[in-house]
C-alpha cells in the first residue's frame, strides 16, 4: 500500500493503519532495533512501541514518507530502552526511580532538546550532502541503521577492517565540520 | 551524554538522505581514484548565456514557452532528481499593478542602484580585457559575449582553485584578493537579479558533482552562498546526468540555446563543471512600431543581404568616436541597448581595440565625470535597426589564456586543493560560452502601438538625425546598474 493511503487510514482513525505499517515496514524497523538494541525481545518491544507511538502521532502530523518517520522513532525509543536497561544493571534502585519520576518532568526540555536534535541533524545533512554517494550511504547504514560492519562489509566487498578505516576517516571529517561550525556537544 | 546528542542528530537526518541510503547497497566501485592520476582528470567548465530583447504585453513570443517543452526531460534525466543542494535566491518587489503605490518597487530599484554605486568602475578592467578577447575573431560571422555571465563563470573557477592559478584569475577579474571578488559578486547579484513582472534577468549557477567523490565543505559552501549555485550529484558521463545538466541550462537560458545546450556532454574523467547562466528579458520604453518595419538592404562586409529593418523615432543622442558613430535605445527599468556604427570602410572588429570599451564605459550624460563623451549631439533619433537574432557558441579558453589565465589549463602546475583533496591534475578541459541576442517583434504590435503612441504625442524638438545600421556593427546590453550584460558584433542579421 502507499504511504500515502496508510498515512489517510491513520488520519481516519483506522486501525488497519498499523496491520499494514507493520506489513511495509515491520523488518525495516525491526532491523534497526535489532541493530541497537542486540536482543531480540527488546528489539520486539521497541518496535511494537513504534506503531503505537505512530498511531499517537498522526494526526496531528502528515508526514512524507513513513519510512525515515517511523525509522526516526525505532531511534528515539531504541535509545530510551538502552538508557532504561543500561541504568537498571549499575544502579538499578535509584536509576529506576528517577526513570519513574522524570514523567513528571514537564515536557519543555524536550521540546528543548528535540529543537537541538533537529539542527544537529540539518548540519550533519549538509555535510553528508559534501560526500560521495558511497561514502554517505556507508554513514547512514552504520550510524543510522546500525548495521553492523560485518554485514556492511559483505555488501560493499571490503573487508570489516577496510570499513573500519573509512567509517574512522568520515568521523574525523564529521567531527571537524562539527567543529568548523560551532558545535559544542 | 555528548554521543547520544549525536546519536539523536544523527536520527534527524533528512529523509531524502535516509531514503537514498535504504534504497541501493552501499558498495564501493573498485578504487575509482587509482585510474585517475594517469587519466590526468579534467575539470570541466560551462558557461551559457542568453538574451531576448521582447516586447512586454505578448506573451506569445517568449521561447520556451508553453508550446515550447523545454520541461519534457525524462524524469530520471531532469536536473530535480540530481539535486544535492539548491540555492535561494533573493527576493524582489513586484511592479505595482495600476492604481497600487510605487514605493515599494521603487524602493527596493534605488536600493539597488546605490548598491552598484559603491561597485562603479571596478569591473571597468574585466570588461576591457574581456571584451576583446571574447567578442575578437568573429570573421564575417555573428558573434556574442556575456560579460556578466563570464565573470560570474570566472568568479566560481577562482573559488575552487588556490595559489598562482588563482592570482591569474583574480588579476584577470581585477580583483585583489578572493574577499574583494566575493564582495562584488554579491553587488553584481543583488543589483542585476530582477524579476519583478516588467523585466526579467536571471542569474543561476549550478555545480555538477560526481556521485563517487569527496568535496571540500568551505568551497561548496561559497559556491553556495556568494554564487548562489545549486549543487548536483550523479554518475559523470552518463547520458541521463549529462541530459539534466542541458536541462538545467535551457530551464536557465529560456530554452534559447537549446542547440548549443544539446552537445554539451561532461566526459566521465570530468571531476565538476561549474555552470552560469543568465536570462534577460526586457520591453523597450519606446516600442518600435510594427507597421514602420520594411525590408531594406544591409551591406555586409562581402555582398548584401535584404533584411526586415525596424524603425522609430525617439529624443536621444547620438555619439560620435574615433572611426565610429553610436546611439542607445531605452529599456523599460533603466536598462538600454548601445548599437556602434564603425565609419564606413572598418569593420567592427576593428573597434576592439580599445575604442568600443572605452566608449561603453564613458559616462555619456555626466559632464561632471572625468571621461564625459564630448563629442555628441542630442535630437530626435530616426533609428533603423535590422531585425536580428545572433547566436554565437565560443570556446574561451584562447581568450582565457590571453587574459593571462593559464595555469587551470595545465595539470602539471594546476592548483585546484580548494576543491578537493582525492584527486591530483586537474585542470580545465573545456570552456564554452554560447550566446544569443534576438531583437524581436513579435506578439506586441498592440502594446508596440499603444506606447508609440504616447510618444509621439511628446516632446518634439531638437534636429532630426538619421542613424541606419545598414552594415556591420557592434552593440551592447546594459542592464539597470549600467553594466554591460551583453555585447555583439552583427556582422549578418
Amino acid at each position: 500500500m502507499e504511504d500515502e493511503r496508510i498515512i489517510e487510514l491513520y488520519w481516519l482513525r483506522d486501525e488497519h493503519a498499523m496491520a499494514e505499517t507493520a506489513r511495509k515496514y515491520g523488518a525495516f524497523c525491526t532491523a534497526i532495533a535489532g541493530n541497537v538494541l542486540s536482543d531480540r525481545r527488546d528489539a520486539e518491544e521497541c518496535v511494537n512501541d513504534t506503531w503505537l507511538r505512530a498511531w499517537n502521532a498522526m494526526p496531528p502530523q502528515r508526514p512524507r514518507l513513513l519510512r525515515p518517520f517511523l525509522g526516526r522513532i525505532t531511534r528515539n525509543l531504541a535509545l530510551n530502552l538502552w538508557e532504561k536497561n543500561h541504568a537498571q544493571k549499575r544502579y538499578a534502585g535509584m536509576d529506576l526511580l528517577l526513570d519513574e519520576l522524570s514523567d513528571c518532568v514537564p515536557s519543555p526540555k524536550t521540546v528543548e532538546r528535540e529543537m537541538e536534535a533537529r539542527e544537529l541533524g540539518a548540519l550533519i545533512s549538509a555535510w553528508l550532502r559534501t560526500l560521495s554517494a558511497d561514502d554517505r550511504r556507508l554513514f547512514l547504514r552504520r550510524y543510522w541503521n546500525g548495521e553492523s560492519l560485518q554485514d556492511l562489509a559483505a555488501e560493499c566487498r571490503q573487508t570489516p577492517a577496510e570499513l573500519a578505516r573509512r567509517t574512522y576517516r568520515l568521523r574525523q571529517a564529521l567531527k571537524t565540520h562539527l567543529e568548523r561550525n560551532g558545535v559544542t556537544l | 551524554m555528548n554521543e547520544k546528542k549525536l546519536y539523536d542528530g544523527i536520527t534527524h537526518i533528512d529523509d531524502d538522505l535516509i531514503e537514498e541510503a535504504q534504497s541501493a547497497p552501499a558498495r564501493r566501485r573498485k578504487s575509482p581514484w587509482a585510474k585517475w592520476g594517469a587519466m590526468a582528470a579534467c575539470l570541466c567548465f560551462v558557461a551559457a548565456g542568453a538574451l531576448a530583447l521582447l516586447l512586454r504585453g505578448g506573451g506569445s513570443a517568449l521561447p520556451g514557452g508553453p508550446e515550447d517543452p523545454i520541461t519534457s526531460t525524462p524524469p530520471d534525466a531532469s536536473p530535480a532528481h540530481f539535486v544535492a543542494a539548491q540555492a535561494e535566491y533573493p527576493d524582489r518587489a513586484a511592479y505595482p499593478k495600476d492604481g497600487e503605490p510605487y514605493d515599494n518597487w521603487w524602493d527596493d530599484a534605488q536600493t539597488r542602484r546605490d548598491l552598484m554605486d559603491d561597485y562603479r568602475g571596478t569591473l571597468d578592467d574585466f570588461l576591457t580585457g574581456s571584451i576583446p578577447a571574447f567578442l575578437g575573431g568573429a570573421a564575417g560571422e555573428n558573434k556574442v559575449y556575456s560579460p556578466l555571465n563570464v565573470y560570474l563563470a570566472f568568479g566560481m573557477l577562482a573559488e575552487i582553485t588556490d595559489g598562482q592559478s588563482r592570482q591569474q584569475i583574480l588579476d584577470a577579474m581585477g580583483a585583489d584578493s578572493i574577499d574583494t571578488l566575493r564582495a562584488r559578486v554579491g553587488a553584481l547579484w543583488n543589483a542585476n537579479y530582477q524579476n519583478d513582472g516588467i523585466t526579467t534577468c536571471l542569474l543561476a549557477g549550478s555545480l555538477w558533482l560526481r556521485d563517487d567523490m569527496n568535496y571540500l565543505q568551505p568551497a561548496l559552501d561559497s559556491l553556495a552562498k556568494n554564487y548562489y549555485a545549486s549543487s548536483y550529484r550523479g554518475a559523470m558521463g552518463t547520458p541521463d546526468y549529462n541530459a539534466a545538466l542541458q536541462a538545467w541550462l535551457n530551464e536557465q537560458t529560456g530554452g534559447l540555446l537549446k542547440e548549443q545546450a544539446a552537445g554539451v556532454e561532461l566526459d566521465p574523467s570530468t571531476v565538476i563543471a561549474l555552470a552560469t547562466a543568465i536570462y534577460f528579458k526586457a520591453g523597450w520604453a519606446d516600442e518600435f512600431s510594427k507597421n514602420a518595419t520594411a525590408p531594406d538592404t544591409f551591406h555586409m562586409a562581402k555582398g548584401d543581404v535584404a533584411c526586415d529593418f525596424m524603425h522609430s523615432t525617439d529624443d536621444g543622442a547620438l555619439y560620435r568616436g574615433d572611426g565610429f558613430t553610436a546611439a542607445s535605445k531605452l529599456m523599460r527599468n533603466g536598462s538600454a541597448m548601445w548599437f556602434v556604427l564603425p565609419d564606413e570602410g572598418t569593420a567592427p572588429e576593428a573597434l576592439l581595440d580599445g575604442r568600443f570599451t572605452q566608449f561603453l564605459l564613458a559616462e555619456k550624460d555626466d559632464d561632471t565625470a572625468g571621461n564625459y563623451w564630448a563629442d555628441q549631439r542630442d535630437g530626435l533619433i530616426n533609428l533603423s535597426l535590422p531585425k536580428f537574432d545572433v547566436v554565437s557558441d565560443t570556446d574561451l579558453i584562447p581568450g582565457m589564456q590571453a587574459l593571462g589565465i593559464k595555469d587551470v589549463f595545465d595539470w602539471s602546475i594546476s592548483d585546484f586543493t580548494p576543491l578537493t583533496d582525492e584527486a591530483d591534475g586537474l585542470c580545465v578541459s573545456e570552456a564554452r560560452h554560447a550566446a544569443r541576442v534576438k531583437v524581436d517583434e513579435e506578439g506586441v504590435e498592440a502594446a508596440a502601438y499603444t506606447v508609440i503612441d504616447v510618444k509621439a504625442t511628446g516632446m518634439l524638438m531638437g534636429d532630426e538625425i538619421d542613424f541606419t545600421l545598414d552594415r556591420p556593427f557592434l552593440f551592447a546590453v546594459t542592464g539597470e546598474a549600467g553594466l554591460p550584460l551583453f555585447t555583439g558584433v552583427v556582422n549578418r542579421p
